[in-house]
């Protein structure tokens, strides 16, 4: 069964998220805002591995895997504040908590910076916002 | 012997049994060696085993079994040992060694105690003492009411072995029940929910624009965002591309402080129930030929499918749903967006849609979503992105000019705030009256003269009357009593034969004047109306007249003021102890003096951004081929042989229409009154509140108590109505009847009149204050060539 929680648009966790980025050639990088979240009620999310003790991570992800001259998931930084952008790493995981409680309350706001790097005009479909395993219960 | 029922089961003495007189106790101590025997000090108990307690009227013997085995030194022993465990009897000893099963007898001395079987002294690598079939003598039964019956093991060293063996022969069972306490129990519920691993996931395309496209424009000309003039539109609906569906017209619309909307109409590749189609995802972009540099114009849903029943095709217009986006968004959230002041007086939205809406009259802003549906406020002055279009960029005969409007100008806006809220008056008045004691009784060359005498009684039964209209006594009554004396004639001829003598007790009685605090409590309603007028004095001075509009707000503090004004134990319980005026103006939660301060500010901004809104309402409008990157937050500078205007884009179309091949984009942007001056939000400072400038006269502060004698030659007709006060006469003394009946005579009394309370004091009241505060308000270019 899949989970309620999913990328939006807004804090309210009305507008589901149509992910991806633009970048005009040779302005570097495009930021965007993302929240993660469940519109549910009710409801808590925890990593699969450890409920309650492991961290639920959003990290950068190949659909499905790499290809040459296309996007990488080092194309992607992500952080929890648009200051620690400039500190991100492209690629990393990030840490956006152990428990997750459903509702616009406990939508949590991801900053994504996409690169350009060695990219040339085009569109490329490589690369995905992808979380690690996690159980969705009743909170 | 009987078991032993009811005497503390002995420590060790486990898994026994008995049969007649005998006790079989079937035990084996033993010890094995390990690290900790180094720590074991001679002559200590290595284990140790206790019989029952028992009652000897004699000495009897006692027989049990032994064998013995062990690789060790020290020995076994068999003690008598009294209930205080002092001074016990060796009875038996025996070397720890290689002894096989013998019977041994021990003589027990007369007396309470019990016997205790031990390994003392043991120090070497294994021991094993067994014991058996102990007959005891016959004991007195225990008198313990009750059977205890409890099990304790306890090796004597903690790495002490302590086997327990038992041998299955030819006895009888015995068998031992172990009753322990009710144990403490610790629970905790233990939910267990079975639920499925998942995860999310967001596919991220990176679409790279070749730089040229959103380049261009300042007379380039050209069609930057399709170079060859080769372009389609991109529509996915529901994820699907639909785009080699399509019929006639793709068109986006998007105005400041509005949802962005779309159209377009295709022919679905299989029947479709259109009521379906209501709230599916679209998005349209536009790209070169061949779906190359595509940029979003719209991401929104369908709001109002409908179809054409003869062909077939379905027509969409679409919404990015906006007004729901801003009304899923927290109150902290739009506060950290929208900046800007608001206060509740203003008016409590319905949703916090209409909340960002309301915060936003205080900002010179507009409110949007981005292509992604992101919440956006764009400033009208910002110059984030900017660019110039001159003639050659757009097309032709498309450029358009409207000006400001004197209708929608504004060149003042009048702030009105009114707070209303209860003032909490204390007034302290005094009640006093004195005279001298000659006034009363006084030597004359005739005699003595006197007056009938203000009493006790007369004061407190005045002042009781003078509550009665609202006040009440704020201090005790100080009474002046005359002191007692006799008055004599100031000559020989007395006229009352003598002398007129006050008493002692006539002294208790009577006074000479008093003196007491009346307090009275009450609550005004007070409203203060600041009036405040901003007003931007060039645009008056230009249109010759003001062109005005009101705003106001209202903040009341609430008070249940009947409440207090009936129970002195209600708070705030300031009491006045001196003559004069006490308040407390109650400012409530959220209704406070600073609140009402908030409230103002946040009128003063709403006057400016108003002021400046009203100038913006000229519009240079013009077409563009296709420009999906031009949006509401773009600053646009139109340079033509017959115009220059600058302004934000505050409208935008796109307009692609695949049949034609055109592509076009229509702006407007807003431009305001001539001048090119910037002017930024005004900081203020706010008026002094209203004050009142009322102050009660002194008799506010007083009780009339006038003085009145009756039996005088001059005296008037009593009139109690106007005679406030002591009223008295002079004593009859030595009056003829014909002089006493031609007098007027008056009631002996006192009244007290309380003073009034003004209307100014009591009634509600408003005070007012009026200010004008100029301003400057910012200028575009805007340049009829």
């Amino acid at each position: 069964m899949a989970t309620t929680w999913a990328f939006f648009a807004d804090a309210g966790l009305t507008v589901p998220l149509v992910g991806g980025a633009t970048i005009i050639d040779g302005d570097v990088y495009t930021d965007r805002l993302v929240y993660f979240g469940s519109p549910a009620t009710g409801k808590k999310l925890e990593a699969a591995s450890a409920p309650g003790t492991d961290a639920i991570e959003v990290q950068p992800g190949y659909t499905p895997s790499p290809t040459a001259g296309g996007s990488d998931i080092t194309n992607l930084k992500l952080a929890l504040s648009a200051v620690d952008l400039d500190s991100a790493i492209g690629g990393v995981p990030l840490i956006v908590g152990t428990t997750l409680y459903s509702g616009p309350g406990g939508a949590v706001p991801i900053y994504v910076r996409t690169l350009e790097l060695t990219l040339g005009p085009g569109v490329y479909d490589d690369v995905e916002l992808v979380t690690n395993g996690l159980a969705e219960s009743d909170a | 012997m009987a078991w032993p029922e009811g005497d503390v089961f002995p420590e060790g003495w486990s898994n026994a049994s008995a049969m007649g007189s005998k006790w079989y106790v079937d035990y084996d101590f033993s010890h094995s060696a390990d690290a900790s025997l180094a720590a074991v000090s001679s002559g200590m108990d290595m284990a140790r085993l206790r019989s029952p307690t028992l009652t000897l009227a004699s000495s009897a013997d006692a027989t049990f079994w032994l064998r013995l085995d062990g690789n060790a030194s020290g020995a076994f022993t068999v003690d008598w040992v009294p209930p205080d465990d002092d001074a016990s009897t060796l009875l038996y000893i025996a070397p720890i060694g290689s002894m096989e099963w013998s019977e041994q007898t021990v003589s027990i001395p007369a007396g309470t105690g019990y016997l205790l079987f031990r390994i003392v002294g043991y120090s070497g690598t294994e021991v094993q003492a067994w014991i058996d079939d102990v007959v005891l003598p016959e004991s007195s039964a225990p008198t313990v009411a009750s059977v205890s019956w409890p099990v304790t093991i306890a090796p004597l060293q903690a790495h002490a072995f302590w086997p327990i063996i038992i041998f299955d022969g030819a006895r009888v069972l015995w068998p031992v029940t172990v009753v322990s306490a009710t144990p403490d129990v610790a629970s905790v519920p233990w939910r267990v929910q079975v639920v499925h691993e998942s995860s999310a996931s967001l596919v991220w395309p990176i679409a790279v624009l070749d730089a040229a496209v959103v380049g261009g424009l300042d007379g380039a000309g050209g069609w930057s965002a399709a170079p060859d003039g080769r372009w389609q539109p991109v529509v996915t609906l529901d994820g699907a591309d639909i785009a080699a569906r399509l019929t006639g017209a793709v068109s986006v619309q998007h105005a400041d402080n509005a949802a962005r909307t779309a159209q377009f109409a295709y022919l679905p590749a299989s029947a479709v129930q259109p009521m379906s189609l209501i709230g599916r995802p679209v998005q349209i972009a536009f790209a070169q030929s061949g779906g190359v540099s595509a940029q979003t114009l719209f991401t929104g849903v369908i709001e109002t499918p409908e179809i054409d029943v003869q062909t077939g095709v379905i027509t969409c217009t679409c919404t990015d749903q906006a007004q729901d986006v801003w009304a899923a968004m927290s109150r902290p959230a739009i506060d950290a967006l929208v900046g800007g002041r608001w206060h509740p007086a203003l008016g409590e939205p319905a949703d916090n849609y209409e909340y960002m809406r309301a915060r936003l009259e205080s900002v010179p802003a507009s409110w949007a979503l981005d292509a992604l549906r992101r919440p956006a406020i764009v400033l009208w002055d910002a110059e984030a992105r900017s660019v110039t279009v001159r003639a050659a960029d757009v097309v032709d005969g498309s450029l358009s000019v409207s000006l400001p409007s004197r209708s929608e100008l504004r060149s003042r806006v009048t702030c009105t705030l009114q707070y209303r809220f209860p003032r909490l008056r204390i007034r302290g008045a005094s009640a006093r009256y004195a005279q001298s004691r000659a006034f009363f009784v006084r030597g004359t060359l005739e005699g003595v003269e006197a007056k009938q005498w203000l009493t006790r009684d007369m004061i407190m039964g005045a002042l009781e009357g003078a509550q009665s209209s609202g006040w009440t006594l704020a201090a005790p009554v100080e009474i002046e009593h005359p002191r007692p004396q006799t008055i004599e004639p100031t000559s020989s001829i007395g006229g009352l034969g003598g002398g007129y003598t006050i008493t002692a007790k006539d002294a208790q009685s009577w006074a000479l004047g008093f003196k007491a605090l009346l307090r009275a409590r009450w609550a005004q309603s007070i409203t203060e109306t600041r009036t405040v007028t901003v007003v931007w004095p060039q645009i008056e001075a230009q249109l010759g007249t003001p062109a005005a509009e009101t705003i106001g707000a209202t903040l009341e503090s609430e008070f249940d003021t009947g409440k207090w004004e009936a129970d002195e134990t209600v708070a705030p319980t300031t009491f006045a102890t001196f003559v004069g005026d006490l308040h407390e103006d109650y400012e409530s939660d959220g209704a406070t003096a600073a609140d009402a301060d908030g409230a103002m500010l946040a009128l003063l901004d709403r006057a400016w951004v108003r002021l400046y809104g009203a100038s913006r309402s000229g519009r240079v409008r013009f077409s563009l081929p296709c420009r999906p990157d031009l949006w509401l937050d773009t600053h646009v500078t139109v340079e033509t042989d017959t115009l220059r205007a600058a302004g934000k884009i505050v409208e935008v179309e796109h307009v692609l229409d695949p049949a034609s091949g055109e592509a076009v984009t229509q702006l407007a942007i807003a431009v305001g009154m001539p001048g090119a001056t910037p002017a930024a939000q005004p900081l203020w400072s706010l008026p002094a509140r209203p004050v009142d400038a009322y102050s009660p006269p002194l008799s506010a502060y007083g009780c009339q108590i006038g003085t009145y004698v009756g039996g005088e030659i001059e005296s008037p007709v009593f009139n109690e109505a106007t005679m406030i006060g002591f009223v008295t006469n002079i004593e009859d003394l030595g009056l003829t009847d014909a002089q006493r009946n031609s007098r007027n005579w008056y009631p002996l009394q006192l009244s007290i009149k309380s003073p009034d309370i003004a209307a100014e004091s009591r009634d509600p009241r408003e005070v007012a204050s009026d200010t004008t505060i100029e301003v400057a308000v910012p200028t575009s270019l805007l340049e009829i060539l």
